[in-house]
């Protein structure tokens, strides 16, 4: 007879068996997300009321982010699968229960199998129901929610539950205790992750030319559950858009729960029913976890070593033996302390001593590896005639590739394959590996802009680096890029028209797609040079000191996607657009004209009720057909402070004169600022030239 | 017919069953008795293919049981220590054995119940130990089994109790064909239970026989004559044991009954009378034929 891998019958029984916490789940899930939805809608509503339905406070409180719909399943993805594991696998830890369903007339496979669907279902059930709760909830409620998010959400949060299940039963299947279930599940869950991420953390630390992405496929935002908590205590820099809308890493996370499932159901069919109740299945296995558990505080050592490159010097081993001998303390103290408590054997825990010596070799092995590694980049630096192509990406080093913006996403598909970039490239890599072998920092070099480069060589071998760019080496590598039209493509095209447009200050749709288009028509017309630069966003023109010309008045940030990559633009509003730059001005000045209006004149001197508040005067700027003479400076800043009140009051005064000409930006002009219980308000405002001077001499004034 | 071929299980160094053979006929109620740590619940556990061996074959009807859901059907096991799921009341543990038992009768099972006097709803917590076991027994026995395996089956069972569980087992031996293994440390509580006994001991089985065939083949005469003799007297008789007191002999003799009793009478002895034995007293002449020190093994 054919030995069937799953019986309908007892995955009934486990949906049975995991009625109660199912239940439990599913009602504090539901509630979870509903009740967000309402105070969201409740708090919008306030805003409504209080600030208008058009305002900024209210507009801000309609938007629903993706974080925010279901916050509840956070923790419940990861309590939901260990208590239901827990409960419906429980006979693994006691032999009456183990020996009664081994004696069943099912397989080992089949009940596995089947307990394991009872799980799943009851999972999606929860993470389904949550979802969608939230998202009713704000669809009816007039929120502004993307519809979007629902696939997004439902696919992240069960394919982060799946794997938290399958790493439960991977430890489940080895393991016959309590305990060791949950000390063996952290490891299976966390251990690979943290050793990978911590080593690309040190190399990356060491030699920051190592993209932070570095590793492709064990790059820790691919793992959906151990991505959320290590952005926490790792400072990830990846935003919620990233964690929640990333079709590869619900791929990744998906797979590996699969594999993960297949072992553990390998290791529960040749499992001894006889283990229950037992630690570990095998004495050979019990040192492999007691090894297993030390290593997370043993491989810092290795890890604190290698960190520095200065590991040669007595000063760095004075400095840090006292943190190493601790963590070796702590690591031998988890060691026994593991054995101990698993075994409750203190004979068991002696005899474990000469096993420590593997701790101590893995270490080793993983510091000379690491050190190998590191070895390996700086000896990367191959010449113009060894490389068969790269491809370049302006990079922002604070935030990874996946925070990529547009027209990067479009730079990575173009290859350069000419000798002037091949050579640039070669040049500032080895410059960067010089740098840094001589034990310099890239750090405050001059080296200011980064790029992010893919080398192909003509062996095959692939790398990516971050290279560190001066102002030469900076405009070589530009210059010889922009003889390619692909590149210049990518870095002048603008994203399709359907997807997210945000711009400062301002919150009502149809303005900003008014705004857009403006801005879209206006850039068709720039030189290739000032598309160019809005993308690199060079807006701020430093003649060498503080008194600089302001070249844009605000800007738009885009999202969108391109297949499965995320990217988030942004477009400054430069002057060079003068009906784009007007427009925006004059939105909003209507938006906020008596706000502002009302505000300068209660203002009286009375500046310790406002959080903030500051007027910028522009004199010269890209626009400017006549800055006025005596005006030293092309724009200066007056902010409030104690000592500057009255100045302040002579200068809302001299604007309030004034206050209801139509600002031309041709012309110097005034932005004024004010921020008043957690609201903000811009007001652009004109400015005769007498004014202008008035205002300049008080600034003066001021800083005697 | 359930047949064990030289199976041997381990735990770590420790050797529970060694070798081990035996063949348990169908429709029989087969007893295995053995001091504590002999294996019997291992020998059990073999069979319901709870364990693999590490040697040798078990087999039920010609199939192999380990990982066969097609022969692990036709069997239920009762364990010595009783596994229910947490808070559960008869009511539900019977939904249990409905999911993973094709065969589970729940009439027999309600029948059952009430002939026992247990209330199904009632959290099983609240049972006693003997009251937990009948619940296990009625679970096990409505799942009309063709083999039943008990472990210790009468352990914390009452006198009545005791007697109606093995009317229960009767009745399903009798009217089903269904065959009964039996394991207990105590020979008292097999002794009118069982077709067939077997001793295991130290992870073997050591003896095995037909109870009733135990029962008739050996008995004891207590012979007295007017003259000296001693136990030349008696050759022509299989005398296991003599004893002899004064004038008075014990004989302990293994063969039939009344040619034996003939043969003693033409001796002419003035005392002449045939006693029965007792399993235990069976199974103690027997060892030491066998040279064990049966009283050794505390059973």
């Amino acid at each position: 007879m054919k030995k069937k891998f799953f019986d309908k019958s007892l995955m009934v029984e486990g949906l049975s068996q995991l009625k109660l916490p199912g239940f439990i789940f599913l009602i504090i899930s539901v509630l979870g997300s509903a009740l967000p939805a309402i105070f969201g809608w409740i708090n919008y509503h306030s805003a409504c009321v209080r600030e208008g339905f058009g305002s900024l406070a209210a507009q801000e409180a309609k938007i629903v982010y993706i974080s925010g719909v279901t916050p509840i399943l956070l923790p419940i993805i990861y309590l939901a699968p260990f208590v239901f594991c827990l409960t419906l696998f429980s006979f693994l830890n006691k032999r009456k229960g183990s020996d009664f369903y081994h004696s069943l007339s099912a397989t080992r496979v089949n009940i596995f199998l089947s307990f394991t669907v009872s799980t799943f279902i009851w999972i999606a059930i929860i993470v389904l129901s949550s979802v969608l709760t939230a998202s009713f909830i704000y669809a009816i409620s007039g929120m502004t929610f993307n519809p979007v998010f629902i696939p997004y959400l439902i696919f992240t949060f069960f394919a982060a539950a799946i794997l938290v299940t399958a790493c439960m039963l991977f430890a489940m299947s080895i393991t016959g205790t309590t305990l060791t279930n949950i000390i063996m599940f952290g490891m299976i869950l966390f251990l690979p992750r943290f050793i990978t991420t911590l080593s690309v953390q040190n190399m990356v630390n060491s030699y920051p030319i190592i993209s932070p992405d570095a590793g492709g496929i064990i790059n820790v935002q691919n793992n959906i559950p151990v991505s959320f908590i290590f952005r926490n205590f790792l400072g990830y820099q990846f935003s919620n858009i990233q964690l929640y809308t990333s079709i590869s890493a619900i791929i990744y996370t998906l797979i590996l729960a699969i594999i993960y499932i297949a072992i553990a159901c390998l290791l529960f069919n040749h499992r001894k029913s006889e283990l229950a109740g037992s630690g570990a299945p095998s004495r050979v296995l019990q040192h492999i976890f007691r090894c297993i558990v030390t290593l997370p505080l043993a491989l810092l050592i290795p890890l604190l070593i290698t960190n520095s490159n200065y590991n040669n010097s007595s000063s760095f081993w004075r400095s840090n033996m006292p943190t190493i001998i601790t963590i070796a303390i702590i690591s031998i103290f988890i060691y026994f302390l593991y054995e101990l408590l698993t075994t409750k054997s203190a004979k068991n825990m002696i005899r474990s001593a000469p096993v420590l010596i593997v701790v101590v070799a893995i270490c080793a092995v993983f510091g000379l590896s690491l050190n190998y590694a590191k070895n390996s980049v700086l000896n990367f630096s191959p010449s113009s005639s060894e490389i068969e192509s790269i491809s370049v990406v302006q990079y922002d080093y604070n935030y990874s590739s996946r925070n990529i913006n547009y027209s990067g996403l479009l730079q990575k598909d173009v290859q350069f394959n000419d000798d002037t970039t091949k050579n640039s490239v070669s040049k500032i890599l080895s410059d960067n590996v010089s740098r840094l072998k001589s034990g310099t920092s890239l750090y405050n070099s001059g080296r200011a802009t980064n790029y992010k480069v893919g080398i192909k060589l003509k062996n095959g071998k692939y790398a990516e680096r971050i290279l560190y760019a001066d102002d030469n080496q900076s405009s070589d590598i530009q210059n010889s890029m922009k003889a390619s039209s692909k590149y210049l493509n990518a870095i002048t095209q603008l994203p399709p028209e359907e997807n997210n447009v945000n711009v400062s200050y301002l919150s009502d749709q149809v303005s900003i797609k008014k705004l857009w288009d403006t801005f879209k028509s206006e850039y068709t017309t720039l030189s290739e040079n000032d598309k160019e630069s809005i993308y690199s966003y060079t807006y701020r023109y430093y003649n060498g000191s503080d008194n600089y010309k302001e070249i844009s008045i605000a800007s738009f940030t885009v999202n969108g996607n391109i297949g499965i990559d995320n990217y988030t633009q942004e477009y400054p509003i430069t002057l060079k657009m003068p009906k784009t730059a007007a427009m925006y001005a004059e939105m909003l000045n209507a938006k906020n004209k008596s706000a502002v209006k009302a505000l300068m004149t209660a203002y009286n001197g009375k500046g310790n009720s406002y959080s903030s508040v500051g007027i910028t005067l522009y004199n010269d700027t890209e626009l400017s057909e006549k800055p006025v003479p005596d005006i030293e400076l092309a724009n200066f800043n007056m902010y409030d402070s104690n000592n500057s009140h009255d100045n302040i009051t002579r200068c809302f005064n001299i604007l309030l004169s004034q206050f209801d000409d139509q600002v031309d930006l041709t012309k110097p002009y005034v932005a004024v600022y004010f921020n008043v219980n957690e609201k903000s308000y811009s007001y652009y405002q004109a400015l005769s030239n007498d004014n202008a001077k008035a205002i300049y001499d008080l600034n003066l004034k001021r800083n005697m | 017919m359930i047949k064990t071929e030289k199976a041997t299980k381990k735990f770590g160094s420790f050797t529970a069953l060694n070798e081990l053979s035996c063949t348990i006929p169908d429709g029989c109620i087969y007893g295995l008795v053995g001091s504590n740590g002999a294996g019997k619940s291992t020998f059990l556990r073999l069979v319901t293919g709870i364990y693999k061996p590490e040697s040798g074959k078990i087999t039920i009807d010609d199939k192999p049981v380990y990982e066969n859901p097609e022969v692990k059907k036709r069997f239920v096991f009762v364990p010595d220590e009783l596994y229910f799921l947490p808070q559960a009341s008869m009511q539900r543990m019977a939904r249990l054995y409905e999911h993973t038992y094709a065969s589970f009768n729940i009439e027999r099972f309600q029948n059952l119940t009430k002939t026992f006097g247990l209330d199904p709803k009632v959290n099983l917590n609240g049972f006693s130990k003997g009251m937990k076991r009948q619940a296990a027994t009625i679970l096990a026995l409505s799942t009309m089994p063709d083999y039943i395996f008990f472990d210790e089956t009468f352990d914390g069972l009452d006198p009545v109790m005791r007697n109606l569980v093995k009317n229960v087992i009767y009745s399903d031996v009798c009217e089903r064909k269904a065959t009964a293994v039996i394991t207990s440390h105590s020979l008292r509580e097999l002794e009118d239970t069982c077709d067939q006994l077997a001793l295991l001991h130290k992870g073997g089985i050591i003896f095995e026989s037909d109870i009733e065939n135990l029962k008739t083949s050996l008995f004891k005469v207590q012979v007295a004559f007017d003259k000296e003799y001693d136990k030349e007297l008696f050759k022509g008789i299989d005398v296991m044991n003599f004893v002899k007191k004064g004038s008075v002999a014990n004989l302990i003799v293994r063969g039939n009954r009344e040619k034996t009793i003939t043969l003693l009478q033409q001796m002419n002895p003035i005392v002449l009378d045939v006693l029965p034995l007792t399993l235990e007293e069976v199974f103690i002449y027997e060892m030491d034929a066998l040279g064990y020190a049966f009283k050794d093994m505390i059973i």
